[in-house]
């Protein structure tokens, strides 16, 4: 019986290390690209091994890439601190008072979740090109918000709903006030469930592509609508691609690796409770 | 000088109640409660769960508000008071303690929400020698995840009794701890409170318990107060049906029937069995107007008797619960009615056996069959 | 909240208003009722994106759905290293669409990729340069990527479920002899309906919506087999100028997936607790 379990065990292990490793190929292929010098890039066949360069690095900090990185980041640190403060007392309400036509309201808010981005991005598009919001840094964190807001409102209800309601109305029953209750209670608790959901804000900001390729441009130019720059006349250039893909996936690898256990919550709306 | 037109309603001190009621989306979980709590004293809440206990609790602390009536403290109408200007203290079935503050600042908390420009110097004494008292002083730096079912119920009590209240509220305070603890501690509990100023309302599920924590009891069954009184009304004269199988362990064995005139007697008629009244309840039985009635016969007033007498109920043994000392015994009526009772003599009794059953006739009530309640004509 | 309701309200106000009026190049001009949504219900184009988005939601759900739960079943029975395994495999979900697709770019790329060279030319599995560029397989490429993408989560997120069901029945059902086929079937299914439900109506949303790869893998090409609603919207207003009507395909879209959220939100909420 204990023999078989271990074989079991061992052979489950394989399987999902021969699965991981399928899914991770790719991700690794383009992580080793960053280092391969240009002439073995499209060596037919492929070559597995070969002395590693810095020179893509070198290039893409010669195009400015360094800038392109500190507006993503800036963007969307400024957006996700925006929509935590709008929406952490908007999850709360939401919660824990009752609201006319709260159902209502809510749908709408998650429709507009669903909404495909390229619906939103012709209205805004246009509205910007009215008020001279476009290609602003104001700008693209405002609409940021149409997405991450509503996905915060959301995921943080769950997290408010897990809070004891009694936490709250023993507070009030010593004296404190509703503000006072917020700050010394609510607050404290919620801390996890606001790290973890604005973090992944931010991850959503600093992916985004559409809404910063059209409402951005030339003064705010996010990482991702930067990659065009590296398709040249002579055509493209395939290890600083790999290098600015790879310089995406390090605020990702980092979300991972501290907050795996609120991702599934957070991509679920809330659904599961990791 | 007169004095003001409500005070005859109204009692100068503690808290009272004046037809308080309250409905949630249609159905009246509340219906006209009129309470007093006088200072000192402690009222048992009993009540089945979903009674609504903790709404009036609540209602009290002014968590809820109530859809018709009022609260008064010490004379003052507090109905629309926020719940921080009562001080009024409320211990949660929950407990409801802050997880991420320790026991020590889980206590501190109300003593700094109203000390307006920092805490006395005393407070700090005040608040070890509560603990002390509750035994929890060792405990002062633990986070309420490191605490025992018990050490809990002690931290949130502690956090109730720091306020100095103008009245308590110990909502099922120690219901969700095991049976030991529970005697333990009601005592325990009991003996604290007996040095407080302060109204306290505890309610409890739990009849013994309640008559063993209240100076009074306040019987609270779907939504109203049945009988308001002390543990000896409340065990003696239960006012209902309900009332009644609430308290005792086991609880009071309640037989449906009917009331016939003998010659010069009242019989008992459930079903096919006929028993007749003692000459105590005779007129008790003459104030039921209607014929249909509820005979309680007391678990502890029953005796078993083997052999042949005319006096006691012809019964068959159903079941016994051993408890060593003593033992229940579930009797089976011919016509299928249990009767439970307490006994220390079971060394011969098996299942099946055929015995009678005699009861002191000082150990009956009598209820009226279609309004459940009790008939007594006092002498 | 107020901002809230803003943020979301106004550009969808805007959307249903511009797709009542002529809007072309920027200019919105007539108010003309509902032509525009007659003009795009009789276009081919708005068919056939529908069409293009519905082989990639019916081909790519179901798959990510039964191999993510099979996936879930091998971590749930225990895997060794699996507080390692895990981590790893959130990270296709969690990079951004365009560099899932740059990736796939450079895997397939035309004569150099990796895989285009080592597995698709070698074994002559797809004629022609690219497979982007193929018109029978490009669809079935972009598929492909998206089940690699959210497969794993879709594992991670079962997984979760499943370790949060409750033991009892579990005990329950070893004591009674049921065979795995029918713990699964009776308890294992019926106790993560709710989250299966979540989870397929987000990605079956998520999925219809698909934009950052399709655009910088194929633009919609070649021709038109790739191209999905919102690619059609792109197209409509920022290479046609045709505000008017993409607004009109905006809403449209919206009112489906309101439609659809609504109902399912409803059912979800009645029947399995969900939420």
């Amino acid at each position: 019986m204990e023999q078989k379990s271990s074989i079991g065990l061992g052979l489950r292990t394989a399987a999902a290390v021969i699965c991981a490793l399928i899914v991770l190929f790719p991700v690794l292929w383009m992580v080793a690209m960053v280092f391969k010098p240009a002439d073995v890039m499209f060596a037919r066949p492929t070559v597995f091994f070969y002395t590693p360069t810095l020179a893509n690095f070198a290039y893409v900090i010669e195009q400015g890439f360094v800038n392109n990185l500190i507006t993503s980041l800036a963007l969307g640190i400024f957006s996700t601190i925006l929509v935590v403060i709008i929406g952490t007392p908007a999850a709360y309400s939401f919660a824990r008072f009752e609201l006319k036509a709260k159902e209502d309201l809510f749908l709408f808010i998650l429709a507009s979740r669903m909404a495909p981005p390229v619906c939103l991005v012709i209205p805004f598009y246009l509205i910007y090109a009215k008020v001279g919001l476009l290609d602003t840094f104001v700008g693209l964190s405002l609409a940021y918000m149409t997405f991450n807001l509503s996905f915060y409102v959301w995921v943080l209800r769950s997290f408010c709903r897990d809070l004891p309601v009694e936490l709250e109305e023993a507070a009030i029953l010593e004296g404190w006030s509703k503000a006072q209750v917020f700050r010394r209670i609510v607050f404290p608790l919620l801390r996890n469930g606001i790290v973890a959901t604005s973090v992944l804000c931010f991850i959503f900001a600093w992916n985004e592509f559409l809404f910063a390729f059209m409402l951005g441009g030339d003064s705010v130019q996010p990482l991702p609508v930067a990659i065009p720059k590296l398709i040249t006349a002579q055509g493209v250039r395939w290890g600083e691609v790999a290098v600015v893909g790879v310089v995406s996936l390090i605020p990702v690898l980092a979300v991972v690796v501290l907050l795996q256990r609120h991702i599934v919550r957070g991509l679920t709306m809330g659904a599961v409770k990791g | 000088m007169t004095a003001p037109l409500k005070s005859c309603k109204t009692a100068a001190d503690g808290l009272q109640l004046l037809n308080v009621s309250k409905t949630f989306d249609q159905t009246e979980v509340l219906h006209d409660i009129d309470l007093t709590v006088a200072p000192g004293e402690v009222l048992a809440l009993v009540g089945p769960s979903g009674a609504g206990k903790t709404t009036l609790c609540r209602i009290i602390a002014g968590l809820e508000t109530p859809s018709s009536g009022q609260c008064y403290m010490n004379g003052t109408d507090m109905t629309a008071m926020p719940p921080g200007d009562r001080r009024v203290a409320m211990m949660f079935e929950s407990y409801a303690l802050y997880p991420h503050l320790s026991v020590g600042d889980n206590v501190r908390s109300p003593l700094l929400a109203r000390a307006k420009g920092g805490l006395p110097p005393t407070a700090g004494q005040h608040i070890e020698q509560l603990l002390a008292v509750l035994e929890i002083a060792h405990l002062s730096d633990r986070l309420p995840s490191e605490l025992s079912g018990g050490q809990k119920q002690r931290t949130a009590l502690a956090r109730a009794l720091i306020q100095n209240p103008n009245a308590l509220l110990l909502d099922e305070p120690i219901s969700h701890l095991d049976a030991k603890l529970r005697h333990k501690l009601r005592g325990e509990i009991r003996q604290i409170l007996n040095a407080r100023p302060h109204p306290t309302i505890w309610s409890t599920p739990d009849g013994l318990e309640g008559l063993s924590v209240g100076d009074r009891i306040a019987v609270l069954i779907a939504g109203r107060i049945e009988q308001i009184g002390t543990p000896e009304d409340i065990w003696l004269r239960p006012a209902s049906v309900k009332v009644a199988r609430l308290f005792g362990d086991p609880p009071m064995n309640i037989l449906p029937g009917e009331l016939q005139d003998g010659q010069g007697r009242i019989d008992f008629h459930c079903r096919s069995m006929t028993m007749t009244l003692p000459p105590a309840l005779a007129a008790s039985a003459k104030a039921i107007k209607g014929r249909a009635a509820f005979l309680g016969l007391r678990p502890n007033g029953l005796t078993l008797h083997r052999g042949d007498d005319q006096s006691a109920i012809a019964t068959t043994v159903y079941s016994i619960e051993s408890f060593g000392k003593y033992a229940i015994v579930t009797l089976i009526t011919p016509p299928g009615d249990l009767i439970k009772l307490k006994t220390a003599d079971v060394q011969d009794l098996k299942l099946g056996d055929d015995v009678g059953v005699r009861y002191a006739s000082d150990q009956l009530l009598l209820f009226d069959g279609t309004t459940g309640r009790a008939a007594y004509v006092y002498s | 909240m107020i901002t809230l309701v803003l943020v979301s309200l106004v550009p969808f106000i805007y959307a249903v208003y511009l797709s009542f009026h002529q809007a072309k190049y920027g200019r919105v001009t007539d108010f003309i009722w509902f032509d525009n949504y007659v003009t795009l219900l009789t276009s081919g184009t708005f068919w056939n994106s529908m069409y293009v988005a519905g082989v990639f939601v019916l081909i790519a759900v179901p798959v990510e759905f039964m191999l993510g739960m099979a996936g879930a079943l091998v971590l749930n029975k225990g895997v060794w290293g699996r507080s390692i395994l895990v981590p790893l495999l959130f990270i296709p979900t969690m990079m951004a669409p365009i560099v899932v697709g740059l990736l796939w770019k450079i895997m397939l790329a035309g004569s150099w990729g990796v895989l285009s060279y080592n597995i698709i030319e070698r074994f002559d599995l797809v004629s022609g340069t690219s497979i982007f560029a193929s018109e029978r397989y490009a669809l079935l490429a972009l598929v492909f990527i998206d089940i690699w993408q959210w497969t794993p989560f879709m594992m991670l997120a079962f997984f979760a479920g499943l370790q949060a069901l409750p033991q009892g029945p579990y005990r329950a059902a070893a004591v009674d002899g049921a065979s795995q086929m029918q713990i699964f079937a009776r308890l294992t299914l019926p106790l993560m309906a709710p989250l299966l439900f979540v989870i397929g109506l987000l990605r079956f949303i998520d999925a219809f919506k698909i934009f950052d790869t399709i655009f910088i893998l194929t633009k919609g090409g070649p021709g038109t087999t790739t191209e999905s609603p919102s690619l059609l919207a792109y197209k409509m207003t920022f290479e046609f100028w045709n505000i008017g009507e993409a607004s009109a395909l905006a809403v449209f879209v919206w009112i489906i997936f309101f439609a659809v959220c609504t109902v399912f939100y409803h059912i979800a909420k009645k029947k399995l607790n969900a939420f």
